[in-house]
This record gives C-alpha cells, structure tokens and sequence, in this order.
C-alpha cells in the first residue's frame, strides 16, 4: 500500500535559517579550541609539552590531569578528552542570563549563575573567581560588585581587573543580536562590569562582541581592511551606557584614589586603535601575529591574560586564517606561554560566526562536551534574532515542577552521601543523573576530602562539582 | 484522526493544545533507521512492537534502550516520540537515520496517551508509573517551566500506531540517505527538509554503516 498526502509547502527561508549555522559555529567554534587551548595554557615551554604529552604540536584532544586547590587544599582534578573549561562554563551562564529579546538579565547572572558557578568552575582565573565569592554578598547588585582579591601575590582590587574573563563570556549577547547594537553594547558592559572594573577588560569584551556581530553579518566576506576600520570607529565611540544604574557605578568607581574611570577609558580605546591599526600592517604569515603578540605582551606573565591584548591577538590570527580554521586553532593553541584557551577560544568563535559549523573540523566536535548542548542553545540563540525566542528561561528549570522533589545535589555535596547513578536536583541546571563520584584525600596538616562528582544534567551540560571538607 | 480526538473541533480547545500553544511547539519527533521507513509507509504509520507483532513484521533491530530488563515488553504497546530530537542516542547508532516530524497537536492529544518527563531508561519511571501518566499535568511535567518548548529528554507514549495523517516532514542525516530512501518511497510525498534547526541532524554526524537492501 502506498499512499499520497496532501501536505503543507515549505516556508520559505528565515533570517534564523541563515544565522544557526553560524550561532552554532561560533559557540562550537569557541568551546573546541577552548578544550583544546586547556591542554597548553600550563605547559612553559616545548620541552615541558614533550614531556607531558609526547608532541612538539597538540592537535587534538587528551585527557590530561591539573592539580588545583592552591598550595593546601591540594586535590588532583582529571580532565577528559574534549573538556572544556570556566571560559565556556561562563558563556553557557551568560547564555541562561539572556533575556527574550536578547537583552541581559544581569541580575540572574549575579545572582543565580555566577555565584553558584564557583561549585563546578573549572581553571578559574583570580579576579572572576574573586566576583564570584562577592556576588555572594547579599546586598549585592550587578553595579556594586566592588571586590578585593590577590593575584599573582599582588592584593588588588576590582578596578584593577582588566584581564580577558569578561570578554571570554560575553558571545552569547553578540551572536543573539546581530542587528541591535545597543542590545549588544548594553548587555556587554553588564555582563562586564559584574566581574571587571578595569576599562581593559570592558574594552576587550565590546571589541570581541562587536566582532562576532560584524563576523554574522558579512556572510563569510570578510573584507580586512572595512572590519578593522569599523572596530576602531567602534572603539572610539565607546563611552559608558547613559542610565541610572551606570552612573551609580561610575560614582562608586571613582570614589578611590586613582585615576578617574574617564581617563583610563580614554587610554585604553587609544591603546586599542593603534592595535587594530597594527593589524592592517603585519605580513602576510603567522611569524608576523607572532611578533605582533609579543608585542602585545602575549607572552609576559604580567599581561598574558589582558583583556584586549587577546582579544587583538585573536582578531590578528582570525583574520590572516580565512577559512583554514584547523590551522588557525591549532597555532593558536601551540603559542605556549601565552593565554591559549582563551585566545584559542576567541579564534574559534571568529571564524565560526563567519563560517559556520562546516569549518569546525568534525573530529574536535565530535569529542566536545556537551556538543548537543551547544547545539540546542544555538537554536535558542537563533530564535532570539527571529523574535520568537524566550532567552534563557528556555531551559531554565521553575524549581516547582516534580523534578524539583529529587534530592537536592547541593546538600548532598555537603553531607557526602552521594553515589553514582543517583538523579539529582540543582537549582539552575535542574534535574541530572551523577556520572561519577571521586573521593580524595588533601594533600593538607590535618587532613581533608576533596569530593569531586561528576553530574550530566538532562538539560544537556555537564559539570563536575567539588566540595571540600577539612578536618578540624 | 477521529472525532473523539480532534481537539480543534470541541469549544474549549484541549488543555495539551493550549499548552503546545502557549509554549509555540507545532511538531514532536521520532527517530527511525532509514531502512524502517518504506514499512512505516507501507503499514500505514507508526506502530507499537505490539502492532508490529500482529501484523507479523519482522523485527530488523531494536533501536530504543529501555534501561531495565523487561521494560520493552511492559511498554509494548506504546510508540515513543519526543518532543526534542533526541541527539544523545545518535552516538550509538551507525545506520542512516531520519526523523519524522509529526504533528504535535494530533499526536499528543490522543486518548490515552501518556507522558515521561525524562527519558525513560534513565529509569526513575517505572513503565507501570509511566502507564499512568496521562492529562495535562504529567504534559507539562515534561517542560522546564510552563511556557518553554525545551523538554529535555522526556518522552511521549503514542498507544499503539500514529497514522500517517499525522506525519508532516521527514529529515535525514544527509543528503546521501535523503536522495536514495525518498527514492524508496515513491507514492509518498512529504517535505523532506525542515527550516527549524531544532530538528536538524548534527552537523558533524555521518552514518557509517548503510543498510539498503
């Protein structure tokens, strides 16, 4: 038996059908040359990668292993092929702070993402893991989130913290509004100042957002010259958003002996508009980037990390790439001794948005973490620039549904009574069964436990928790 | 579809419908081998193991892990879709795949029909738990709140057969399956694309293994 239907004709092309290969590309894009970046920010050196991974050139995933908790909380942290770390963490929470019409809903970021992030942060840098533990604070708002931390056994303070960690997130607020620059500008500078203070950070994180915005709209025509010429008229018309809440911030800010937030603005745009000018001039090869990341301080321990020194880096390496994307990454990756992951990450976010998933080689997205994830948060992102998408309430759980009867996983981790193969409940990421559950002992006077376990959560992301409990 | 199960035709539109409204979804999906299609088509839709069995088809292969042993024979009578393209069970698979695109008011309206609100291998549904999870408010359990389309992995129990009315786009993992099995189906007509990337395969999945007789 065979039979005919009558069925409806295919609608005709949206603006979204263009946009998800592209939304994809550049989450994906980001997160593989984040995971692969991972592997050699730690490495000092190529004797160092020989003999911790047996190659002069990683070009694919390993596991690997990373020791962390600081000189007395000391537990060993394994790390699987394809894992990515806090850079993509962080951009999956901004992803669950947008709101439908692609705005930020900061206060969600603050207040929910960010603080209960630090229990599955994983490479966390000094200053967003220092917001993390203020936005804790009660009294806190996204504007106020004035913090003190010790970096490199300096005691700084928020307005100090001009590194890469606000631009690192801030992807899913430009890929969601190609076509709405103040939704962009706004939900940048949002985002930004919850965790940095320093005009470097913010600056780094409006360059790479508007970037991305430029890289959807050229339909893989990039043409060098017109791209650096509208970031630097970009750059120099940055000021800060004229509403209520900035000018709180801008006051708060500037109560301190230090130069105002005005002026420093004002050096750093120059800064960044004789590095993007630089751009146009370097040769033709990568021995040219090279230099030119030398010179951004790319490879100082003191600057490695810098907001738009990265993000300048990236912009140089994304545009001598074209579509070679392999090599684009795996360069980047391999400059050791620079901020690999993140650069990497913007690497692969440039050329995904310009080219979409296509360019990704298969062999890194297959191995990805939550690779689906990715994919049905670029859905959503895309239907945010059809205006029919509900940001991140999509898949943000309501904590009233029967799941939310599931025993809760954050006083689980407390009490350690925890096994492998138990559904769970989290407050963000909802409903979950634990992967795996490993005890260790710290390597402290006086005894402890790390408690690592792994939770896949039916939302898509996984994440490996730790709680760490010392003896008295 | 029957009078007893069209919803549009009463006053009061039926509470699922009401709630596929409100959270915009137009189709829920079923992921099939390829090689499963012409008898899909040939039967008549979609059928339960235990439609199947009745009408003496030959089982090729199992393509649904149930989690727990016996499961399968419990929920015989079912067939299972989702309203999210289930991706992480592609990775087992090594045949072409497509998935069918059904309508998602006819289908979940159904009489008796029955809802889980995680995938059921996962195990915290038991298939007599599942069994009674029918009416509105097991539908909405599947959703992370009350106006999202994201379901995570939950499932739809269809009793016994989703006819072929129901049926509104195909989708294949490339454009190799999609040129030689619509080739098979000839006398059916359904679009065999669809713009909404939800239902889109992953672009970096390639079935290894072709089975065409």
């Amino acid at each position: 038996m065979t039979t005919q239907l009558e069925v409806p004709f295919l609608q005709e092309s949206t603006e979204g059908d263009t946009l998800f290969p592209q939304v994809a590309g550049s989450l994906i894009g980001a997160a593989t040359a984040d995971a692969l970046g991972w592997i050699t920010e730690f490495v000092r050196g190529v004797e160092h990668l020989r003999q911790s991974y047996n190659t002069d050139w990683v070009t694919q995933y390993r596991g690997w292993q990373k020791t962390v908790g600081g000189r007395f909380n000391t537990y060993i942290d394994r790390i699987n092929k394809g894992d990515y770390s806090d850079d993509t963490q962080l951009t999956i929470s901004v992803a669950r702070s947008l709101k439908a019409d692609g705005s930020l809903d900061a206060a969600h970021f603050i207040h929910q993402e960010l603080p209960m992030w630090l229990d599955y942060a994983r490479g966390a840098g000094s200053s967003v893991t220092a917001a993390a533990r203020a936005a804790k604070r009660k009294t806190i708002s996204w504007n106020s989130n004035f913090y003190k931390y010790t970096h490199r056994g300096q005691k700084l303070d928020y307005r100090d913290a001009g590194g890469n960690g606000a631009a690192m997130r801030v992807s899913p607020i430009a890929l969601a509004n190609p076509s709405n620059i103040e939704n962009l500008t706004t939900g940048v500078w949002e985002s930004s100042i919850v965790t940095h203070g320093h005009p470097r950070a913010i600056v780094g994180g409006l360059l790479y957002g508007h970037a991305l915005r430029l890289c959807l709209n050229s339909n893989g025509a990039i043409v060098k010259t017109d791209f650096i010429d509208t970031l630097q008229s970009l750059v120099s018309q940055i000021e800060i958003p004229q509403t209520q809440e900035f000018d709180d911030w801008r006051t708060n800010w500037n109560n301190s002996p230090r130069l105002p937030f005005e002026t420093l603005l004002n050096n750093v745009k120059q800064e960044v508009t004789t590095g993007l000018a630089k751009i146009l001039q370097l040769p033709d090869s990568f021995d040219g980037i090279r230099s030119y990341m030398e010179e951004l301080g790319c490879f100082r321990p003191e600057t490695r990390g810098s907001g738009t020194a990265t993000v300048l880096a990236a912009l140089s390496i994304f545009l001598q790439a074209e579509e070679d994307v392999e090599h684009a990454i795996t360069w980047t990756i391999n400059q050791l001794g620079s901020d690999t992951d993140t650069i990497g990450s913007f690497v692969g976010g440039l050329c995904g948005a310009s080219y979409g998933y296509d360019v990704i080689p298969h062999q890194w997205t297959t191995e990805l973490q939550d690779y689906y994830f990715f994919l049905r948060i670029a859905t959503e992102i895309t239907r945010i620039t059809e205006e029919r998408g509900l940001g991140g309430y999509a898949f943000l759980p309501d904590g009233n549904g029967e799941l939310a009867t599931l025993p809760k996983l954050l006083e689980l981790l407390k009490t350690g009574e925890i096994n492998k193969g138990e559904r769970v409940y989290h407050p963000v990421l909802g409903s979950g069964w634990v992967e795996s559950v490993d005890a260790q002992s710290l390597r402290r006077k006086g005894g402890g436990r790390a408690l690592l376990v792994s939770v896949n959560f039916d939302m898509g992301q996984s994440c490996k928790f730790k709680h760490l409990k010392l003896t008295k | 579809m029957t009078k007893s199960e069209s919803p549009a035709s009463s006053h009061r539109p039926h509470p699922i419908e009401e709630s596929l409204n409100r959270r915009n979804i137009q189709y829920v999906c079923h992921m099939t081998p390829c090689h499963r299609l012409p008898d899909i088509i040939n039967e008549g839709g979609l059928l339960s193991l235990n439609e199947r069995r009745n009408r003496g088809i030959k089982e090729l292969d199992s393509p649904h892990y149930w989690g727990s042993v016996g499961k399968s024979e419990e929920l015989a009578d079912y067939v299972i879709c989702a309203f999210m393209p289930p991706w992480g069970m592609i990775k087992d698979h090594k045949e072409e795949l497509a998935i069918i695109l059904l309508d998602a008011v006819q289908v979940c309206c159904k009489k008796d029909i029955v809802f889980c609100p995680t995938n059921s291998a996962y195990n915290d549904y038991t298939a007599d738990m599942i069994k009674s999870r029918s009416g509105i408010q097991h539908f909405d359990a599947c959703f992370q709140n009350p106006h999202t389309y994201w379901a995570n992995d939950s499932e739809i129990f269809v009793p016994h057969q989703i006819p072929l009315d129901n049926f509104r786009y195909l989708t294949f993992c490339d454009e190799d399956a999609k040129l030689y099995w619509t080739s098979k189906l000839s006398g059916f007509s359904l679009p065999t694309t669809i713009k909404d990337p939800r239902f889109r395969f992953p672009p970096n999945w390639v079935p290894t293994d072709r089975i065409r007789p």
